[in-house]
């Protein structure tokens, strides 16, 4: 009974709510390895600040702000660099409209430990993740219960600046100054040392804003890194 | 000498105490008769079997106290890096030596007057977003009040850079920050420059926001061909080392780690474990947290150019030394229980005399055999 309910109640939901993206395969790429790899990514996760809560919910939502067909590559990774996963969704959106990223990990318990602020990053950005960087992020949040909305909160950009000992961010349409980024001393970060966090009261009204990276290392400026971040406008589902 | 047709009747157990004895009812019966059967086998032996046997229950008491007792025990740390980091105490002052450095701070300083201390620098030495001062005075001191993040590096052209931010403290023990802060509140917070000429500290940072960067040039370091050592004391959460990663030339270089016992005996330090340091090895070192209160490692940082690398010696009560290494998952480097036990000055006092009455009481049955007496 349960179970028919459920069968009937989920694609009513979805229709209503979120639109699911297609994962390209049959299951997640992901990997658990406690022997840690160097990486090179500088720019690691780009995400409202509660999105890791989505990922053992499987509640991970974005919003494209332009229709047509999407190719997203969702990227997780936590500061230790012992998680990992790296996986291709695609979506046909006829509008800005929220779209569901299916994450049903099979490494849910492992998931489940990085449940602290901070100890996992998730990346959306725009292509197949084989393709050159395009710069261009999506803003993966959590979607709630019914899969009707995206939560909204402060949003959480994660840095690798590798012997950096300054890391500052600015939103090059708001034409403010820098502002800084917090280091991250506690535990192990392999993956990401940096933790930028700008306040949603900040990032301006518009589907597409550009971020610029700054980096230092003792007041030596290194080549700044600018990327779009791709988000719908936050209009609350009635 | 004894007689088998005597034995305790505890020992031989009947069909239905045996069955009795696989359940939990059973074994409670087991152990409460247990005393009152050792005492009645003990009555029935020799005098030497008695003392024998008593002195084995004895030692047996005693080894499992001594495995289980929590044992103190303090780490060294002896480690050449190119990168050290630190939190300096929320409670403590922390002082150090600047002279002759540069100090870069973001935004302007509020300089005196009529100083003379510090000159204003327009080289860009800090970088475009700092402002860039040299000090003349020859006792410069850095004084720390409270907790502050400080990374410490020696670049490979021999620059020494000392990095200064506010700490952002992590979720702690509530108990143990509370009494820390307690002994913070005692003491203003900050960052200041005290100088030897007269001229009142200057205060670092503005709007409870510190960053400053402390470059020691090479030029200093290596003038008329003198060694010019820095030493910089410390106290605090201690990281040695950084992550290995690309771009990542900052990194341990050698080093090794010691834990000795701590205890109340004759000769309080005894070398329990050694471990070498491997080339990108990456240190932690952690308070521990006794009586409310937090015990910091300390130990002290010292730079000799023209070497690119610091000399870090630390010691700490902890016994939270975690070593991560490249390619492995990080472990807490901690003596076994077992290891620590031969270790102990008392259990292996306690053990050789022992262990010598067995010997003494062996001789003299197997004397009293020969006899055919000795009851």
């Amino acid at each position: 009974m349960l179970g028919c309910a459920l069968l009937l109640q989920l694609p009513l939901a979805l229709a209503d709510g979120a639109i699911p993206a297609t994962l390209d395969g049959n299951k997640l790429f992901e990997t658990h390895d406690p022997e840690v790899k160097v990486s090179g990514n500088v720019i690691v996760g780009v995400m409202v600040a509660g999105a890791y809560q989505g990922l053992s919910k499987d509640l991970l939502g974005i919003r494209p702000p332009n229709a047509g067909d999407k190719a997203v590559c969702l990227k997780v990774t936590s500061r230790d660099g012992a998680y990992m996963s790296e996986n291709n969704y695609g979506v046909k959106i006829s509008q800005s409209d929220i779209v569901y990223l299916p994450y049903v990990s099979n490494l849910t318990r492992i998931v489940e430990e990085y449940s602290e602020p901070g100890s996992i990053a998730i990346s959306a950005t725009q292509g197949n993740c084989e393709q050159a960087a395009t710069a261009a992020y999506f803003l993966p949040a959590l979607l709630n219960e019914k899969r009707e909305n995206l939560e909204s909160g402060d949003l959480s950009i994660y840095i690798n600046g590798f012997d950096a000992t300054d890391v500052a961010y600015r939103i090059i349409e708001s034409g403010t100054d820098l502002d800084d980024c917090d280091y991250i001393k506690e535990g192990r970060h392999t993956a990401y040392n940096f933790s930028c966090v700008i306040p949603r009261d900040k990032i301006p009204e518009a589907d597409e804003i550009t971020i610029e990276i700054a980096r230092e290392v003792y007041g030596r400026e290194l080549d700044p890194l600018t990327f779009r971040l791709l988000d719908g406008q936050h209009q609350e589902k009635p | 000498m004894d007689d088998p047709s005597k034995a305790p009747e505890a020992v031989t157990a009947t069909p239905a105490e045996k069955k009795q004895a696989n359940g939990l009812s059973g074994l409670v019966t087991f152990l409460s008769g247990l005393p009152g059967a050792v005492i009645n086998y003990l009555g029935q032996r020799t005098l030497l079997a008695r003392a024998l046997l008593l002195a084995i229950f004895l030692m047996t008491l005693f080894v499992i106290f001594s495995y289980f007792k929590a044992h103190q025990w303090v780490f060294s740390v002896q480690a050449q890096t190119r990168v050290v980091e630190l939190t300096t105490p929320a409670d403590r002052e922390t002082k150090w030596r600047i002279n002759d450095a540069i100090i870069c701070s973001r935004g302007e300083l509020e300089l005196p007057p009529d100083q003379t201390a510090l000159l204003l620098l327009r080289d860009g030495r800090c970088g475009g977003r700092w402002k860039g001062y040299r000090t003349y005075d020859a006792e410069q001191t850095l004084i720390l009040k409270g907790a502050f993040h400080v990374v410490l590096e020696s670049r490979q052209d021999h620059t020494l850079f000392l990095a200064l931010r506010t700490h952002k403290p992590a979720d702690a023990a509530p108990a143990a920050q509370s009494a820390d802060t307690a002994a913070a509140l005692k003491m203003k917070h900050g960052a200041w420059l005290s100088f030897s000429d007269g001229t009142p500290n200057l205060e670092l940072g503005e709007a409870g926001k510190l960053r400053i960067n402390i470059i020691f040039p090479k030029e200093q370091a290596t003038a008329e061909g003198a060694r010019t050592d820095r030493v910089f004391p410390f106290s605090g959460d201690t990281t040695i080392g950084r992550d290995v990663n690309w771009a990542g030339s900052s990194m341990l270089t050698q080093g090794s780690v010691q834990i000795y016992t701590s205890d109340e005996s004759p000769d309080k330090r005894r070398l329990v474990d050694e471990t070498e340091l491997l080339l990108g090895d990456q240190l932690r070192l952690d308070p521990v947290i006794r009586d409310e209160k937090r015990i910091y490692p300390k130990g002290f940082i010292r730079f000799s150019a023209p070497q690119t690398y610091l000399d870090v010696i630390a010691f700490g009560a902890a016994d939270r030394v975690v070593i991560e290494r490249y390619g492995d998952n990080g472990y807490n480097f901690k003596p076994s229980r077992l290891l620590l036990l031969i270790h102990d000055p008392i259990f292996v006092l306690v053990a050789t005399v022992f262990l010598a009455l067995i010997a003494l009481v062996t001789s003299v049955a197997s004397f009293c055999g020969k006899k055919e007496g000795c009851k």
